[in-house]
Parts: C-alpha cells; structure tokens; sequence
C-alpha cells in the first residue's frame, strides 16, 4: 500500500465519514429514521423565549447603503460626494462569507480596520458636505451659510439633532445634543465647516451608528430580559431586513407618532416597505446567498483549449456568458416570487424558459425571452426547475461535476451535515484523463468501491448529481457524452446514465430517473422546505437558528411554503412573526 | 519597473555623504542577544511572513540533496537532525540552490545567500487540507467541513500585542501590514486583542499599496492655524456615558453584545493612539502608480510589479519605524503563464501536479510532470520576484554599522502544504535575516529524523521519501523567541511550542507517537540547535 492510499483512508476514517447523513445511528421515527441535527418539522414551544438577539454590525452593504441615504441632503452632489468615500472605503474589510458564517449578515467581526476605516469614511463624508458653501447650506441648514451669526448655535443644535437621529436611528436626548456641540464641535462664533467635520465623524465613528443597538421598551411582564422593540428599532428591523439601509422619512415619522407600535399601523408600513424595489434587491442577495451563486465558475477557464473549443462549438462562452446564466437563474426566482406569487415549490418543478440572451436561448433551444411577457415553455420532458437550470450544472471543463452538483443539493438544499473529510480535494484524481468511459462511470470507480473508505460518503452524494447528468458542462442538454483527446478529437460518444436513488431522505430509496424526478422527490420530502425555511432565518436574523428557541418561528416559516403559500407571503411575514418585533437580551 | 515609491536608498546609508537623518534608528549598541563579536544588532527585529498556497513542489525539486547537510548532532534522543552552509551552483548567470530555489545570480547574490537558511523537516502532526491560518499557528482556519480545532491568535498578532515585542509603541502606526493577492486570511486575531477576547476571526488584507501606505506613512507636520483636537477620545466617551445611563437607559447589553462593543471601543484607542505617532520618514514619497489593482496584474510582470509595490512600502515602514510586521500572501496560479495542457488549476495543477507518485496510480503526477514543472515554476517566480526582492531591498539600507535592516528581520516564506499537496510533513520554510542576530544563517538545515522509517521507502528522491522532523510548533515558538516574546506570553496552558498537536492515527498501521515523540511536544519552546545562536 502506498504512502498515498494510507492517507486517503486514514483521513477518512479520522473524521468519522461513514457516509452517515448527519452522524451514526439516527434515531428511527414512525417513518423511518428522522436525523435530529435536520429535522423536517420544528417544535413549536409557545412558552419558550426566542433565542438571545445580539447586537449586529452593519453589513458593507447595509454600511454602504446608509452612507448613500445619509448624504441624500446634497441632492444631484450625492453620487459624487458618495464616490469619494471610494478610498477610505476600501480599508473596511468585506464581510466574510464562509462555514462559520452561512451568510454575510452573519459575519460580527471586528477588526483594526473597520475603525480605523470608519475613521477615515468618516473625515472624508464631513469633507465633502461641507465641501462648497452650497453643499454645506444643502446638508447643515441655510443658517450655516447666511450673514447671520446669531442663528449659528441654534443652527449647530438644530444640525446635531437631525443629523444624529438619522446616523443613530434614534432622537438624541437634549443632553447628547449638547455633548456633541460642547464636546466635538466645540466652537464658539460663527460656523467652523471643520467643527461639522468632526460632528460627522464622531457620529459615524460611534458604535451607535455601525451597530444595530436595541434596548426595546420595559421588560415584557414576568420576563426579565424579554423586551418589545421601540418604534425606532422597530423601524430600523424593516428597513435594514428588506433594504438592507437606514429608515426613511416615513418609517422615522412612523416611528416618531407610535404608528409602528401599533398593529394597524406596523402592517401598513410592513407592506409598503415590502413593495418597494428596494425589497426586490436584498431578496436577490437572500437567494444569491442561498444557492452560492458566487461559486458558479467564470466559464472562461478552458476556452483557448483546443478540446473544449471542440466540446462548445457554437456555444463557446464569451465575456458574459457567465452573467447571462446567472440572470436566467435569479430571473426564474425573481419571477416566481414577485411577478407569479408562486411557490417554493415552483421553483424546482418550473418548465418556464428565461432566457433573454442568444447564448443561453441556444442552450436551451427556445426563443429569446423579452423579460416583461409570460416566459414560453422549456422544450417538454427536458428540464424541472432550478436543479436542471444551466447555472447549477455548468463547469468550466468539457466533463460534468457530478459530486460537486451533489455536495450542493445534499448540504446546501437538503441542509444534511456530511461528517466529510477534511478536505476532498486530495482525494480527487484527474477526471479529465482519456478514457472511454463517461464521467459518472470514471466518478464511480473513483469513489464508489464497495467497501472502501470513499464510498461512504460518496454515495450520499453523487446519485443526487447524477440525476442531471443529461446536460453537459454548458448546461446542454444530451443524451450522450462525447470524449474528446486534447487536441479536440472526438474519442468516444457514451451513453449518459442518470438514474440514481438519490435518498433525499434517508429512508427514501426510490430510483429517480432523472432531474425532474429528483426535484419531484426533493418537493415530496418537504425536507428542502424545512431547509430553506433555516436559511430565510439565518438571512433574516443574522444567527444561527436554535431549533428548542427558534422553533416557532422556523415551523411557521416552513409551514407557509410547505402548504402552498407564495413565496412572497412567506418572505414578508417573517416580519409578522412576534420575534420579529422582540429583543431577547441574553447573558 | 519605476521608482512608484521615491525611497532614495542611498540616502538611508548610514554615513553615506554624511546625511544624517532623524530616523527611528532601532539599532541598540547593547542589543541583549548579541554574542561576543557581532555586530550591533537591532533590540527589536522585525518579522515578515509571506505564504504560497498549495506547495506540492517535490522533495527533488525544493530541497537541495539531502547529502548537502552532511554535519550531525542529536535534536532529541533517538533523533539526529543535519545541517551544513548553503551550497549554490552558478551557471550562464544563474545561481541555483534547488530547482525551486533559483534566481539570476545579480539578485540572488552569494551575500544574500548567506543571510538565507532552509528549514527542511518542519512538520504538522496531523493531516491538514486547505488551511490559511497554519503558517502562523492557526490551524482552526482551514476548510474543515467539521471543526477540528479552535481559533486562535497567530504568532504575528501575539507579536503585534506584546509589550515585549513593540516595548515602545510611540512610533508605531500599523501594528501589522497584511497583503494578500489571492491568498487571503493567513492571520488571526481576537475581536479585542488588547483584553484578548471576542471572535478569533482572520485579519483582513488591503488591496491597495496606496492605503497601506497611508496607514505607514507619517507625513512631515504641517502648521495649521487654531489646530482642531482629535475626536476619537470624545467618541468613546460618548458612549461611556451612554453606558451609564447618562443619555437614557442603556444597560441591556447582554455579555457578548458588551465583548463587541467593548471590541470596538478598544479599536478606537487604538484608532487615537496611531493618529497621534510622530514619526519622521526622512524623504519617503508615496507610492504614484497603480499597481495595486487587481484587474490590471494578468501575467507574471504585472503580478511582480504589484508586489514589489508592496515591497517598498514594507521598506518604507520599516525605515520610518512605524510597523514591524509584515505578512504577505500570494495566490500561486497568479505566477504561471503557461496554457495548453490544463484546464483547471486547483485539481490538475495544484493538486496532481503536486501529488504524489505512487507507481499503482494512473493518474497521479507520475503521469504529468509537465505538471508538477507548472507548479514548480510559480514557486519558484514568487521566490525570485517577491521573497528576494524584499530581501534585496531590505540589505540594501544599513541600519547601524555593518548591519542592514534584512539582518535586524526574519524574513520567512512558507508554503501550505509539504512537499506533496496537503502533505502536513515537511512543510518548506526559507527564511532571510538573522532576526537581529538570534539566529545563525546560511544554512541548509534537515531536522527530519532520517533515521525513522517508519513511513515511506525512500527509495528515489521523488517518491515517498519521508521522514518525521520536529514539529512547526517549535518553529512558531522559536520565531516568537527570536522577536522577543517570552514562553509565557505564548504558552496556553503550559503546553510548549505554538499551536495544536492534534495526533491521530493518520498513518494507518503506525504509531504517531513515535513519529513525534513526546520529547518534541515537551520540548517544543526550546530554540532549534543550531539554529539559534549559541545552541
């Protein structure tokens, strides 16, 4: 035995790779074996308190965004004075994506960098509203720039109170306000623009201003540190969840007059905030998150190569080919959630084309879709929804990925928690070898050896990529996989085999013949329901979900999409949910 | 490439037309480690870290023969490390330490080699696949699907927060620089270093020369009237007083909101502190291109222009004392400009052309060394365009008599796996610099216990030629020694050396533990013989 073959085995062995969806032994339940870590349905625990609410930094985006509606006073200067945060911008790190932290919201680091960042955003936003004295009149008040010196303190004051509450998305008490005049800006005499430079800065260099803090009304009766949420906080939940930026005017105003801690009046603006375009945006960033798009390869990596020029043909990928397959993919969530009120169930069993590019159109051989009227029908038999899209099955080689394509639905979609190897990679061996065999075949005998170490694991895995390999690494549908030398001959055509038992849950062991039979059976199972349902939480709240606290509002969320309601329902009402308006202060 | 930073070496000459400049000199005429006979060396030397994904450069192809370390003494019991000076050939003018370790022999000069030394035997004891964190002691941020480990600060951050380590942080402006190019993460530090608490999380890069310079740089004081105070003490007292209740109720953060918030409050006296550093860098000048734009580096010119961008400004922060630290990461396909046989980097290059060859597998890089020669040949241009620049650079300006700033640094390159694709054994270290005279230098040394053949069969130089050395930890612990941080700072919970020691039965059928017997743990704070000066 080689050096090589001792490690393969030995590192599997280590990480417990038994090929076991979520650990050893589940627990059998009435149906079968149910996996505790993935349950299909939450317990719902009316009693139970939410799970504790901690503070959350802005996201970039949420950052960024409320930088742009800060400097809303400068009118047509804005986009300018925007751009020149450009610089110092560029020292506050990206939020990290990765499997600590399942989406960006998720991710509370704080470095060096983001402070000393915000400093210098800060200096830099001060500068450029008070860069000329119409900027300044337009961001400060007229009384900054007029000829009269007596108005100037009050000007200050009147500054401080709005600018702050807008900044901190909240009134500063009369005491802050006087702090900041006598403290930061610290002038006496006419306006000093460099005292409202450093006003500005100390507001955006606050924790007040790059945090999300609630401190929520007076205790909830009988719980000590179970708080509702103040109009404000109230305000500030809906807009950086579907905005994903600060309140506006209204939502303030609303804050300002109680409406929003009123019933009738918190609906009202949970609709409106929920048509605004806005909404459409972070909902794409949700889904974006979801399926990973940013993993989809760029499609260029191979165009040069003689083989793979021969592999695409007419359908060799140019500059945008990759942004053309991703728009036919966020086009089909974009259309069943705001333009159908379909269903998450649509989203896997849609046979609609949305192909607005030539590219993609060839690829699935239908017209090209204008975007705006009823998106015409894949050819029949072909293609069910996201699974079978060219996006989720495209690689940057001539061959197919099948245990990638399988990885994804199992962890991602499936939310089953694989006790793989620490890293795959080394177990991987060059698909790309000549041979006459396809690529699932070359997949099997790599990975699913009766008996060894690797065929644990990969045989949760692959079947589920399998499935769809009747569309080639352009996302192409076929019914044979042509192999090509390096110089672009073709060696081979073989068939193409994609039936497999896919086991979207563990005591399911049906044969699914196809794609669309595997997205029939994930839509039978709910299990990708109760899945999606914990990454709308993640999403939305910025944690981890904790199904003994968070069961309530998990089993909602999944209900709705499990009984037919829209997708969209289910996306504005997670703001209907009681948790939604609580703070649990935690320990 | 153009002078984008106007450092006129020659002017930081010491001596050299007698210009005499205010620098923050760090040489010390009683340095504590100076031996009789050397030079006076800096009492606090700087430490630099660059790391290439992946390794995979064969045994063959990164070290020198085994046989050019020919000297031997005992490392532990039952344990015979080797070493001997670096022997170069030179050839049509170039100068070749291995096939990996190769350069025109103008940059790597017989001087330069002399400050260099390999560290062949360095090892992980336990399988480690895709990492960041492991160069510097973080093993936990790897690509584990399952966590194995905790987070935990890297070397250069428990550097970067010790007293010990910056004892006068008047002059300093950026702790630690961290530049990365498709390599990102290499370090990690707490949320609040300063109380050692919060989320370990990785330490972001910048991504531009131009805002690392302005984060070094401290420009000559200009006169302003009726200067205005800074604001950011006024900040945190804001909010002190919006903790106690003084603007309105406050009092409902819960423990880890408290930890966060106290984060960055503890950024912000940090923040204050850096913006009041006085600091004179002589007649550094910014940096005037833009090389730090990632869109424009699309061959290795452009990848090597936007590094020795970097590199200045490394230097530049250096003379004007305003960091010590400097780590640099490096994607390694940036450096290739073949095309052709592959199409994919990270499974044909990377991983089969750095695997291993085990004769029974067809597909393994026995059957592609053209492949492992593109692997080879991106290591090898990092080595040459980034390592030996920076090192050239930094040899170029002496800091006191006889003593250049590459001699008061370790300069260290890593790579993150052995000398097989996500090998954990054996992972290369070169390194420049003596660390202001803590370590001996132009040595080729091999702490692999040649004698243990408990794996591999070591029968060609390209197989599985393997043999246990000492553990990176000891590594880790030796570089915090030699910049002055003491086994209490860096110990945790009286384990020796720096890092995990996860051990588990990796090797089917053998005994960890007598691959790295207890006495490396144990003796895992203790300086690396030979090595080290006096030892």
């Amino acid at each position: 035995m080689s050096f090589r073959t001792w490690m393969l085995g030995a590192v599997a062995l280590s990480v417990g790779c038994t090929g076991d969806i979520g650990g050893n032994d589940p627990p059998k339940g009435p149906d079968g074996p149910v996996d505790p870590t993935n349950p299909l349905t939450f317990e719902c625990d009316p009693s139970a308190d939410p799970s504790d609410t901690d503070i959350k930094r802005l996201s970039m985006l949420q950052y960024q965004n409320t930088l742009r509606d800060l400097l809303a006073p400068l009118g047509s200067d804005r986009d300018a004075a925007f751009a020149s945060l450009g610089g110092p911008m560029g020292l506050v790190p990206d939020d990290v994506r990765d499997k600590d932290h399942d989406y960006v919201q998720m991710d509370q680091s704080v470095s060096q960098s983001h402070v000393d960042g915000y400093y210098g955003v800060g200096r830099v936003f001060g500068a450029e509203v008070t860069a000329t004295p119409s900027r300044t009149t337009a961001f400060v008040g007229a009384c900054a720039t007029d000829s009269d010196t007596n108005n100037d303190a009050a000007c200050i004051d009147s500054f401080i109170a709005r600018f702050g509450a807008q900044a901190m998305r909240r009134p500063l008490t009369s005491d802050e306000v006087a702090f900041y005049r006598d403290e930061i800006y610290a002038v006496n005499g006419p306006i000093d623009p460099r005292g409202v430079v450093d006003l500005v800065t100390a507001m955006l260099l606050s924790p007040q201003f790059s945090f999300q803090i609630e401190n929520g009304n007076p205790a909830i009766e009988g719980n000590d540190d179970l708080y509702t949420l103040t109009g404000y906080e109230i305000a500030s939940r809906l807009s950086y969840h579907f905005w994903q930026t600060m309140p506006d005017t209204e939502l303030f105003a609303a804050a300002e007059s109680g409406e929003l801690e009123t019933e009738d009046g918190y609906e009202a603006q949970l609709e409106r905030v929920f048509a605004d375009p806005r909404t459409q945006k972070a909902i794409d960033d949700f889904y974006a998150q979801w399926l990973n798009l940013e993993a989809v390869p760029d499609m260029l990596a191979a165009v040069d190569l003689p083989d793979y020029q021969a592999f695409a043909g007419e359908d060799l990928p140019g500059e945008d080919f990759r942004e053309h397959l991703l728009d036919d993919t966020k086009d089909l969530l974009r259309y069943y959630t705001w333009q159908d009120e379909g269903t998450f169930d649509d989203l896997f069993l849609s046979d609609r084309a949305f192909a607005k590019t030539q590219d993609i159109a060839n690829l699935y051989g239908v017209p090209v879709w204008d975007g705006e009227s009823d998106p015409g029908a894949l050819p029949e038999g072909q293609r069910s929804g996201l699974l079978t899209r060219p996006a989720m099955v495209a690689n940057n080689k001539k061959t197919t990925r099948p245990i990638n394509k399988g990885a994804f639905i199992r962890k991602r979609l499936l939310c089953d928690k694989l006790e793989l190897p620490a890293n795959m990679a080394n177990m991987s061996s060059n698909l790309e070898v000549d041979s006459d065999l396809s690529t699932r075949q070359r997949v099997e005998a790599l990975t699913e050896q009766p008996g060894s170490q690797c065929a644990g694991c990969h045989l949760q895995l692959n079947p589920l990529g399998y499935a769809t390999e009747n569309f080639d690494g352009l996302g192409r549908a076929r019914d044979k996989e042509t192999l090509y030398d390096a110089e672009g001959n073709v060696l081979a055509e073989v068939s193409v085999d994609t039936s497999a038992v896919p086991s979207v849950t563990v005591s399911d062991e049906r044969v699914a013949a196809d794609g669309i039979e595997m997205s029939e059976y994930i839509v039978d199972s709910t299990k990708a329901h109760a899945c999606f349902a914990r990454h709308y939480f993640r999403f939305s709240t910025g944690k981890q979900e904790d199904f003994e606290k968070d069961g309530c509002l998990l089993e909602r969320l999944r209900v709705q999409i499990v009984e037919g309601g829209s997708l969209r329902g289910m996306l504005r009402d997670v703001a209907l949910a009681p948790e939604f308006r609580l703070r649990k202060q935690g320990n | 490439m153009a002078n984008v930073l106007k450092l006129n070496r020659r002017h930081f000459l010491v001596g050299a037309g007698g210009f005499t400049l205010a620098l923050p000199f760090l040489s010390s005429l009683s340095p504590k480690k100076a031996l009789a006979g050397d030079p006076p060396f800096a009492k606090n030397p700087r430490f630099v870290c660059m790391a290439t994904p992946h390794g995979g450069v064969w045994n063959e192809n990164m070290w020198p023969d085994e046989a050019a370390a020919s000297q031997a003494r005992q490392v532990y019991p039952g344990h015979q490390m080797h070493w001997d000076a670096i022997a170069p050939t030179t050839s049509n003018g170039t100068t070749t330490i291995s096939p990996c370790l190769s350069a025109p022999s103008s940059v790597l000069t017989s001087s330069l080699v002399s400050k260099m030394n390999l560290l062949r035997g360095l090892d992980y004891s336990f399988y480690l696949g895709h990492h960041r964190g492991g160069a510097l002691g973080d093993v936990g941020n790897n690509n584990d699907d399952v966590p194995r480990f905790g987070r935990r600060p890297t070397i250069d951050q428990v550097m970067a927060w010790s007293d010990n380590f910056y004892p006068d942080i008047d002059s300093i402006k950026l702790r630690s620089m961290h530049i990365s190019r498709g390599y990102d993460g290499l370090s990690s530090g707490y949320a609040n270093p300063a109380a050692q608490n919060g989320e370990v999380t990785q330490i972001p890069s910048v991504d531009s020369a131009q805002i690392l310079f302005d984060q070094i740089f401290v420009p000559p004081p200009e006169e302003e009237e009726n200067p205005r105070p800074l604001i950011v003490d006024k900040v945190y007292e804001h909010y002190r007083r919006l903790r106690e209740g003084q603007f309105g109720d406050a009092k409902r953060l819960s423990a880890r909101d408290k930890i966060l918030i106290d984060a960055h409050m503890e950024r912000l006296y940090e923040l204050d502190r850096k913006l009041k550093v006085t600091a004179n860098c002589g007649d550094v000048q910014p940096p005037t291109n833009e090389a730090h734009i990632w869109d424009q580096v699309d061959s290795i010119q452009s990848a090597t222009e936007w590094f020795k961008t970097y590199n200045d400004v490394v230097v530049a922060a250096f003379v004007c004392g305003t960091s010590r630290i400097a780590i640099y990461g490096s994607g390694d396909e940036h450096w290739n400009e073949t095309t052709g046989s592959w199409s994919d980097w990270h499974q044909q290059i990377a991983h089969v052309g750095g695997g291993g060859v085990p004769e029974n597998d067809a597909n393994a890089a026995a059957m592609r060394p053209e492949w492992q020669q593109i692997l080879l040949g991106t290591q090898r241009e990092f080595f040459k365009n980034v390592f030996l620049d920076l090192c050239q650079k930094l040899d170029e300006i002496e800091e006191s008599e006889g003593v250049t700033y590459l001699d008061n640094s370790l300069v260290m390159w890593t790579q993150e796996s052995g000398n097989r694709t996500h090998d954990n054994v054996s992972t290369p270290v070169v390194t420049a610099g003596s660390a202001a005279g803590y370590f001996n230098t132009g040595q080729y040394f091999d702490f692999r216990n040649r004698s243990n053949t408990l794996f591999g069969n070591g029968a060609t130089p390209a197989s599985d030629a393997y043999r246990p050395g000492v553990l990176y930890n000891q590594w880790l612990a030796n570089i915090l020694l030699a910049n002055n941080v003491t086994p209490a700072e860096f110990e945790v919970d009286g384990v020796k050396g720096y890092g995990e020691y996860e051990v588990f039965d990796l090797w089917s059928g053998n005994d960890p533990y007598a691959l790295w017997p207890d006495a490396l743990r144990e003796g895992a704070s203790d300086p690396l013989p030979e090595l080290v000066k006096g030892v």
